[in-house]
């Protein structure tokens, strides 16, 4: 009974011991394949060139404006913004019955004018009749009134002339002086009324030398008439013209202003690029970009469909408006290169220093201002030598796409520092080393 | 009356004694509850640890939301425990074998053969055997580093395998045979080694057997040789790992303990017969 209890006791030591052994080799197997597994990298003492590489399209040097009869009713348009056209090509179309029917009210407009021009010179013509003959009697008046007060003055002189005697003739009898000098006053007076009378007469006959003001109105209504005339001749012209607006000269649309339905406005249908003008090509590049570009430096241009390169410099360089913390640069390209449209790719190269320790960006990671790159160390562990993760702070001094140079004293040529890993890794981690 | 009387002195003293057992076993439920409690429930538990003592250890023996998830990763996502497993079987085994080599004929000898200096030599033994580790262990540190021999597990192993409990123990089974019995199988012809094998080692097993059992659970739970004379890790028992613990994982430490005591249950249960009369032996007078 008691050998038969130990021999089950044993029985399930060796059980115990057997499921150890068992569990030994699942869970090494598990926690092996739950490890990371990185690659790693030492750093290498590289130079830190910095390559500018930004797309941009290409604009016309300058625009010219298209313009037409405004008030006209736009029936269809036949280009878009970016369409090539040649002098003469179809831009737009008038809607035909519109524009009859505006000749027709430019006609009306006219018959309604000429009307007026007949009127008025009707109108002149009575009004004629009679300043001549208010001139004639401004005349008459004159003439008669002159003679009046003439006479009236010669009359008062005579008096005077009397009295002067009678007082000689007399001595110096107080009523005869006090008569001369009522004498003396009269023909004093007699002569200033006729001096104004004279004068009341005289521009009575200026006034009816004044030209008629209607002259000013006929002569308006002229060159408003000459106005509708042209207005017609245009719309006529048009008319004649089916309604088609034609390109002045070859380009490309770079802007339209209306929509079919519209009324054409009295500024530009649409703009088209000035081809007499070389093209440019407009980029847009970051603040980190401009560190390394500069006005009038040389970039190589590389436009779309054309296998060789161009050598240009920057001609502009400012502050974009429409892109926040980027800058607008512009590329003045050699005439008859590039398309308004097309895009076009500039680079640039800045030789860098070179730096003893440089590692990828990928193994570079950033938290908050602080750069940190993920170390392999080794250590002893239960496992017996193991491989974990350390975090390393770090100061780069210097960036491109390829390479980060790190300042030296964190790290150096042969720390193994993390380029990849099957998983995410954090500070402490047991991880696999792929070698 | 008097029989009322002693059936509630029976029931008061069964009561009194199940009180006993019960606070002495009490420590191991707490360990099996707490390797069946997630992390959450311990750290509600455990929070106290953490306050700086400023509120008291709460505990429930049947946990909340009862999980097997830490026996799960421990089995199964840790092969660090079980490096330290073997290692400690390893060790246990290496000195309990080398103990059997060494110290039970040393114990034979000491028992059965009468040799002048033996009394004094075995008295010397004793004295060996009082000493704790922290007496020896400077000596025997610089002896390890003469021979080469730190941070390795024969660092472990061979001075154990020299100690002597096991031989005093042995000692105690030996002495009880009977010296007319010997003296019998000498006349009959046997020679000594044949009467060490054929009559020491069965007549004497309950001492060897209660020293295989005592030498178990003492190396099983060692702590101060690997931690002295072991540097690398991979090299440690299992006692050590524990320590290595987090109180982060707290449910993952109850398991480990529940699984390290797995061994050290078994080789008690087995031997228990034979270390009560190995234990018997140990205090019989020469």
């Amino acid at each position: 009974m008691k050998s038969q209890k130990m021999k089950k006791l044993l029985i399930g030591f060796a059980v115990f011991m057997v499921f150890m052994l068992a569990c030994t080799l699942v869970s090494k197997s598990i926690y092996a394949y739950s490890l990371p597994m990185v690659s790693t990298i030492v750093p290498e003492s590289k130079y830190v060139e910095h390559i500018v590489e930004t797309e941009g399209i290409i604009v016309a040097g300058g625009e010219k404006p298209v313009t037409c009869l405004p008030g006209l009713r736009i029936d269809s348009i036949q280009v878009h913004v970016g369409d090539r056209v040649e002098e003469g090509d179809v831009l737009f179309r008038i809607d035909m019955e519109d524009l009859e029917q505006l000749i027709g009210e430019k006609r009306e407009e006219i018959s309604k004018v000429s009307l007026n021009i007949d009127t008025i010179l009707e109108n002149q013509e009575i009004a004629q009749q009679k300043r001549d003959l208010e001139l004639a009697r401004a005349r008459e008046d004159y003439d008669i009134t002159a003679r009046l007060k003439d006479t009236e003055v010669g009359r008062a002189a005579e008096n005077y002339v009397q009295a002067e005697k009678d007082v000689q003739e007399n001595g110096g009898d107080e009523e005869l002086r006090d008569a001369l000098q009522s004498a003396a006053y009269g023909e004093a007076d007699a002569k200033a009324e006729r001096d104004e009378a004279v004068k009341q007469a005289g521009r009575r006959v200026e006034d009816a030398l004044l030209p008629d003001t209607a002259a000013s109105d006929l002569e308006m209504a002229r060159l408003e008439m000459a106005d509708l005339q042209d207005s017609l001749n245009a719309l006529q012209k048009i008319k004649e013209g089916e309604g088609v607006a034609a390109a002045p000269s070859g380009g490309v649309v770079t802007e339209i202003f209306i929509g079919v339905g519209d009324r054409v406005p009295d500024t530009a249908v649409l703009l088209i690029s000035d081809e007499s003008l070389p093209c440019q090509l407009k980029v847009t590049i970051t603040k980190d970009q401009k560190k390394y570009i500069s006005l009038g430096d040389q970039v190589s241009v590389k436009l779309v469909g054309k296998s060789k390169e161009l050598e240009a410099t920057i001609d502009y360089l400012a502050e974009s408006k429409s892109v926040p913390e980027g800058f607008a640069a512009l590329i003045n390209l050699p005439e008859n290169t590039g398309v308004p449209g097309v895009e076009g790719i500039i680079s640039r190269s800045e030789p860098g220093e070179k730096y003893k320790l440089c590692i990828p960006p990928t193994a570079l990671y950033k938290k908050d201002d602080r750069y940190y790159v993920y170390v392999l160390k080794e250590r002893e562990g239960i496992l017996g030598e193991e491989y974990y993760v350390e975090e390393v702070n770090v100061k780069v001094l210097d960036q491109n796409d390829n390479w980060a140079a790190i300042e030296e004293g964190a790290l150096d040529q042969e720390s193994r520092i993390i380029t990849s890993s099957t998983k995410e890794v954090s500070k402490g981690d047991v991880v696999r080393w792929e070698q | 009356m008097q029989k009322v009387w002693k059936l509630f002195m029976k029931g008061f003293i069964f009561c009194f004694l199940l009180l006993l057992g019960l606070t002495v076993i009490m420590p191991v439920l707490l360990l099996m509850s707490g390797s069946l409690m997630d992390t959450w429930e311990l750290k509600g538990y455990l929070s106290a640890v953490f306050t700086d003592g400023e509120s008291f250890i709460g505990w429930r023996l049947i946990p909340e939301f009862p999980t097997f998830a830490n026996y799960g990763k421990l089995l199964f996502e840790t092969p660090q425990f079980f490096v330290l497993f073997w290692n400690s079987m390893k060790l246990v085994c290496g000195i309990l074998a080398g103990q059997l080599f060494i110290a039970v004929p040393a114990a034979w000898a000491f028992a059965v053969y009468q040799v002048k200096g033996s009394r004094v030599l075995f008295a010397l033994y004793v004295v060996l055997m009082l000493l704790p580790f922290q007496v020896t262990m400077l000596s025997s540190y610089l002896i390890l580093n003469e021979l080469l021999l730190l941070n390795t597990h024969k660092a472990i192993i061979l001075p154990a395998v020299f100690s002597t409990f096991p031989v005093f123990l042995s000692y105690g089974g030996f002495r009880s045979i009977p010296p007319q019995l010997l003296e019998a199988a000498r006349i009959d012809g046997a020679g000594e080694l044949t009467i060490f094998l054929r009559l020491g080692l069965p007549l004497g097993k309950s001492g060897l057997l209660s020293a295989v059992v005592l030498g178990f659970l003492e190396y099983w739970n060692m702590m101060e040789q690997p931690m002295t004379f072991l540097e690398d890790k991979s090299l440690w028992p299992l006692s050590l790992y524990l320590p290595e613990i987090t109180w982060a994982q707290a449910g993952h430490a109850f398991s480990a303990s529940v699984i390290t005591l797995i061994p050290a249950v078994f080789v008690f249960v087995l031997g228990q017969d034979y270390l009560e009369q190995g234990i018997i032996y140990s205090g019989l007078k020469e």
